[in-house]
């Protein structure tokens, strides 16, 4: 199994069969007026649902091609990324990696940028403004949905390649959790801070986890309990405002200091 | 010819009827203002115009066109425009990011930057520029709002108390700005009770009571409704 370019072109494929089903899921959801905290409930009970029901294919019936399901057992000894010859393994598959995260954050600072970043933002910002603008407010959350859902489809996919094993339990209530908790903790109004709050917390309970798993999982608990009840924009970002209020108070004291009659206000 | 034509419209929430069997048309090229005391409705009547709440009754044509089940965004890109009565623009974002995302309804690359640029200049917000629109004073948030109303270039322009918050002068130049839009052949509903504001741009006037048309015609003929008087306009006409 395997080999050419036949894991390639299933990762490709792991990102479209993801937004597709984004697309059948949200198109319910969205035209059907279901919005805020409901929106995350809906998509929370779809990941368990379909957790609970890949725990119940231990038989022989279910298989894809020749690969069994595994019930609660998962699937294993899936061939690790290939390109012809080359197996994309080990420290290849760290640069790899590290290359897609470059590419992706690229591509969505370039998407944020974008005309359609702009009204994207601005609906984050108030929805029914948006569409007093003359926006048809659920293609653009549709297409959102979309987005952040083919490249969850290609990091599950990725995640799959690098331990060539996965079970239902990867997409249980914690895996599905934690990038919420990484999004709030980082700020999700900008990509940097998700970027590097993201690869702080991921290290950090990493870490831990070595230790402890459930002291890890707690942790993270509490992490996003004192980021809404204490620093709702995210600690990262919050952080950087912090920094970037400092950084223009000394500069405009220092201005002061050269016989300037500017106050430094920011 | 009406761009406007509202037809036996009422709004029920509930047991409250908010709006009840408005009729009411407004031609193309007209300034017309909606006055009345608080709660008689004007705002729920914008909000049936544009499309944020449905007619509970009624219908609601645009260029002869039935309008009446659309949503809001279909009715902007027909040619309508709407000011809130609150400040709504958004407000984390940068002041130009705001005229943006209206702007480029209409238009990209060079001109939009040509067309950001001059609204700037004319809502005296150029120096304000990059500050986020919340940290804007509050007058300057309702012209930032305004401006990005104009930004989309409607036929028909809505305005929910355009002045409140603002000084005199500023009230003044924004009624001069209405006049002069109104001249270029924009039409423009103005809900506003400032009383000095409406003298200054109204064609034709409404008034509201009770969710019902209470009066309309001309300022001079409304003010002088004893009636009019009596339940909104008192103080303002003997004063």
């Amino acid at each position: 199994m395997g080999g050419g370019t036949a894991t390639i072109a299933a990762l490709t494929l792991s990102v479209f069969v993801a937004a597709f089903a984004a697309a059948v899921l949200g198109y319910f959801m969205i035209w059907g007026r279901i919005s805020g905290m409901f929106f995350g409930i809906v998509t929370l009970a779809a990941t368990l649902s379909l957790a609970f029901f890949l725990g119940q294919t231990a038989g022989p019936e279910w298989h894809i091609g020749g690969a069994r399901l595994n019930g609660f057992n998962g699937m294993k000894g899936m061939d690790p990324l290939t390109v012809g010859e080359v197996y994309i393994e080990g420290t290849i598959l760290y640069y790899v990696l590290i290359a897609l995260i470059l590419v992706t954050y690229l591509g969505l600072r370039m998407l944020v940028n974008s005309r359609i970043g702009n009204v994207i933002v601005a609906i984050r910002e108030d929805p029914q403004r948006a569409e007093m603008l003359g926006y048809d407010v659920r293609k653009y959350q549709l297409l959102t949905f979309c987005i952040g859902s083919g490249l969850a489809g290609l990091s599950g996919a990725l995640y799959t390649s690098w331990g060539q094993f996965i079970t239902p339990s990867s997409i249980g209530l914690p895996a599905a959790a934690m990038p919420i908790i990484w999004v709030a903790f980082s700020g999700r109004s900008d990509l940097t801070a998700t970027l590097v709050g993201s690869f702080l917390l991921l290290f950090g309970f990493q870490t831990i986890t070595i230790y402890s798993q459930q002291a890890a999982l707690v942790l993270m608990g509490a992490l996003l309990l004192a980021t809404v009840m204490m620093m709702p924009q995210g600690f990262i970002v919050g952080i950087a405002q912090a920094v970037g209020r400092r950084w223009q108070q000394l500069s405009g004291r220092k201005r002061g200091g050269n016989g300037s009659l500017q106050s430094g206000e920011s | 010819m009406p761009l406007i034509d509202i037809k036996g419209v009422s709004k029920r929430f509930g047991g409250l009827t908010a709006v009840s069997g408005v009729d009411l048309s407004i031609d193309e090229g007209e300034i017309h203002c909606l006055i009345g005391p608080n709660g008689a409705g004007k705002s729920t009547l914008f909000k049936l115009i544009v499309g944020v709440y449905q007619p509970t009754v009624g219908s609601i044509l645009f260029s002869n066109t039935d309008i009446t089940g659309e949503r809001s965004y279909a009715r902007v890109q027909r040619g309508m425009s709407i000011k809130m009565q609150a400040p709504s623009v958004f407000k984390e974002l940068p002041v130009r990011q705001n005229l943006d995302v209206a702007l480029q309804q209409k238009q990209s690359g060079n001109d939009l930057t040509v067309e950001r640029e001059r609204l700037l200049q004319l809502l005296d917000l150029a120096d304000d520029a990059d500050k986020p629109a919340g940290a804007l004073a509050h007058g300057q948030q309702q012209w930032l709002e305004i401006g990005m109303a104009l930004a989309l270039r409607p036929r028909l322009l809505l305005l929910d108390e355009p002045t409140a918050g603002m000084s005199p002068e500023e009230t003044h130049r924004t009624g001069e700005l209405i006049k002069s839009l109104n001249r270029d052949g924009m039409t423009v509903i103005v809900v506003e009770h400032d009383m000095a504001f409406v003298r200054q741009i109204a064609q034709r006037v409404t008034v509201l009571h009770l969710g019902r048309i209470f009066a309309g015609g001309t300022l001079e003929h409304v003010v002088n409704d004893p009636r009019v008087a009596e339940i909104y306009l008192g103080k303002a006409h003997h004063g």
